[in-house]
């Protein structure tokens, strides 16, 4: 697509997280400048875009032009409000607490495999989760 | 493939513009079965064997109801931390 000349923000990022594989993070870089030259973008993305320059950048030990971008980045980045995240769980909560969700359809699978672990950090998931490594037939997703 | 993947992609995948989870009302059988069999692929890949698999990705607990619709008979261990304990704990006691 990028040969065609499809310059699409989302796919730029895509390119720029796979290009160290290919050795091509200076084209990468290109295409990510040409972007951000181009503006008319909405903070969403433009902050993405330099936060993925930044690490091309960084990648091409070029740590001079890594560092402005990763600022950037940062600066754009919106700030944890907590009110705002306990505003936005309460409503999750809620909405699935709604009558249509116990009538929503579940899949038709009777699996005890996955188990689901769940807790604040620091709270014994992780001693937990070696504990059935050890003891069980068990094996960890998030390894 | 994680839950957030799952649920990131699910507005696309029941093509609505809702987000998640406003998108679960428009879910349905074959959808929710196809979701829960992604999921469960990946665990195939990393143990075929394993009995169970654990997932402590962080924000799971905000899932837990997509969760309860892919696996309903799957385990959720909620794990609570006691403020004393954790005190002995961060200072090495």
């Amino acid at each position: 697509m990028l040969e065609e000349g499809i310059e699409d923000e989302r796919l730029a990022m895509v390119f720029a997280k796979v290009a160290r594989h290919f050795g091509r993070q200076e084209e990468a870089v290109a295409l990510l400048e040409k972007l951000l030259a181009r503006g008319r973008m909405s903070e969403t993305i433009v902050e993405p875009l330099h936060f993925n320059l930044g690490k091309l950048y960084d990648e091409l030990k070029q740590y001079d032009k890594a560092f402005p971008h990763f600022e950037q980045a940062n600066r754009l980045r919106p700030c944890y409000d907590p009110d705002a995240f306990l505003q936005q769980m309460n409503a999750r909560a809620n909405f699935v607490r709604q009558p249509f969700f116990t009538r929503a359809p579940r899949a038709e699978n009777a699996t005890e495999r996955p188990i689901f672990i769940v807790g604040m950090p620091r709270s014994g998931q992780r001693s937990l989760s070696r504990f059935w490594l050890a003891t069980l037939r068990c094996m960890a997703a998030e390894s | 493939m994680a839950m957030n993947e799952i649920t990131d992609g699910l507005p696309a995948f029941l093509g609505t513009q809702m987000p998640y989870p406003q998108c679960l009302t428009a879910l349905t059988q074959s959808a929710v079965n196809d979701a829960a069999e992604r999921y469960l692929a990946t665990l195939r890949e990393l143990s075929a064997d394993a009995k169970h698999v654990t997932d402590k990705m962080p924000h799971n607990f905000k899932h837990l109801g997509m969760i309860a619709l892919l696996f309903p008979a799957a385990r959720v261990i909620h794990c609570k931390a006691q403020p004393d304990r954790q005190l002995l704990v961060d200072l090495h006691l």
